[in-house]
């Protein structure tokens, strides 16, 4: 028993460093299960805080450039409520397009914190819970779809993006209707790449590539970039198609998050379907 | 290290490693994958005469607390542990300890650019290992992993060289 201690004592440096390499690593195991991490990130309320007094001072650095792109995504949006307002008016049959109960609701929100040089990367958002945030809503930017709300805290939330290696969503090519899913190789932040399309599918350089509307959370038909890269994957029949993604991840200002008011019930049909 | 005069300096010196990492360097995005984790120049500048175990415990607080505002738990926090572990073992074996005083401070006015090269060098590069290994470990590129090491730790050490300017003054401290 005196050996036991004193093997104890005289190796007591060792011992805490393994103990706090363990500590750490059931932390990194854990988080890796991206739906548990409710506390450790950045939506909590301490590291929050400051992110958010950070970007007030980085704001007025990129002010310009942040308006510019919402002039510009406002003359776009206002050029397809014209040409919408412009059909409903042409409508005589009667059939009037209900501005209530829709599907899909926007929210606004500011990024304050992000980051593309790691292979997990997360964004966080200036609006929480109290605006309306919860987990698994969509998030889309100016150009395309930006990720999914990971945790919510009351006044902010994370974000997983498309460039995070943990991330996969099912996407289709628009032209043809083929779908395949999407996956980040953890490289550069402009591309990713679509797996499991077809060899006999029809495919050319330059194909936008959509959501597919198989989520649960995503609209269908938002645009996540364009094929830039066919390649044959070597031995299973599929492409590899290496996708320009629409959205510039490093220079993300304000997203929208999107609630699928009808997530739930999508869900709850599916589930009692599929378990049976 | 209680009672020691550089206190201050060492306060002042992990706020500047923390809010630099938090609020500059990690949203320094150098062609894309290049991340300075310019932090770590808080471990490698707490004085000769630290504890083994206090060290430790300093290292793996201050990566905690680097991995609560990058969203990445426990991942700094481990490659900090690891060269706090490592580092009383470096100086053992490259510095002669008995010409230092326990308040004295590694910096390179003190120590000469040789060694604290070396010294820099071993400690970024154990840092960066572990931190680039682990967080890529499920999604295993060697190459680009290798790249981003090496690149990073470059971006690192000219950082923390950079700090030694101000760390420099070899005379001041110690008055």
């Amino acid at each position: 028993m005196r050996h036991f201690f004193y093997f104890i004592i005289s190796h007591i440096t060792v011992l805490i460093f393994l103990l706090l390499e363990l500590v750490c690593f059931v932390l990194i195991v854990n988080y890796n299960d991206y739906h548990k991490a409710s506390f450790f990130n950045t939506s909590n309320a301490v590291s929050g805080a400051m992110l958010d007094a950070k970007m007030s001072v980085v704001d007025y650095f990129s002010l310009g450039d942040a308006n510019r792109r919402l002039v510009a995504e406002n003359a776009r949006l206002r050029t397809r409520l014209a040409h919408y307002t412009h059909i409903i008016d042409r409508d005589t049959t009667g059939l009037n397009i209900p501005l209530t109960g829709a599907k899909y609701i926007f929210r606004g929100a500011r990024v304050i914190n992000s980051s593309v040089s790691k292979s997990r990367n997360y964004i966080t958002l200036d609006a929480g819970a109290d605006d309306g945030i919860r987990a698994d809503m969509a998030v889309v930017g100016h150009k395309g779809v930006v990720g999914l709300v990971m945790a919510v805290s009351d006044h902010y939330s994370t974000v997983i993006p498309l460039v995070n290696t943990n991330f996969h969503l099912s996407a289709r090519i628009s032209r043809t209707n083929f779908f395949g899913s999407l996956e980040w190789d953890g490289m550069s932040p402009q591309y990713s790449t679509l797996n499991e399309i077809p060899e006999h599918a029809d495919v050319a350089v330059g194909d936008s590539v959509v959501t597919s509307g198989f989520s649960d959370f995503f609209p269908q038909g938002m645009l996540i970039g364009f094929v830039s890269k066919v390649e044959q994957d070597a031995n299973e029949g599929f492409y590899m198609l290496e996708v320009r993604l629409a959205e510039d991840f490093s220079r993300l200002y304000y997203v929208s998050v999107v609630e699928n008011t009808q997530a739930d019930e999508q869900i709850q049909i599916e589930n009692s379907t599929y378990n049976d | 290290m209680i009672n020691s005069p550089n206190i201050p300096k060492l306060v002042v010196l992990f706020a500047v490693a923390v809010l630099g990492q938090v609020l500059v360097f990690n949203n320094l995005h150098l062609f894309g994958f290049v991340n300075p984790y310019f932090y770590i120049v808080f471990i490698l500048t707490l004085p000769f005469g630290t504890g083994r175990l206090p060290l430790m415990l300093w290292s793996f607080g201050l990566g905690l607390l680097i991995d609560l505002f990058c969203s990445t738990p426990g991942m700094n926090a481990a490659a900090c542990t690891l060269i706090g572990f490592v580092r009383p073992y470096l100086i053992e074996a490259t510095a002669s300890t008995d010409d230092l005083q326990h308040d004295d401070l590694p910096t390179m006015g003190l120590m000469g650019p040789e060694w604290y090269l070396r010294y820099m060098l071993v400690l970024v590069l154990a840092h960066h290992l572990l931190l680039f290994v682990v967080e890529q470990f499920d999604a295993f590129h060697f190459w680009p992993m290798l790249l981003r090491i090496l690149t990073s730790s470059l971006a690192t050490m000219l950082t923390i060289l950079l700090a030694q300017l101000f760390l420099n003054s070899p005379k001041s401290w110690r008055d």
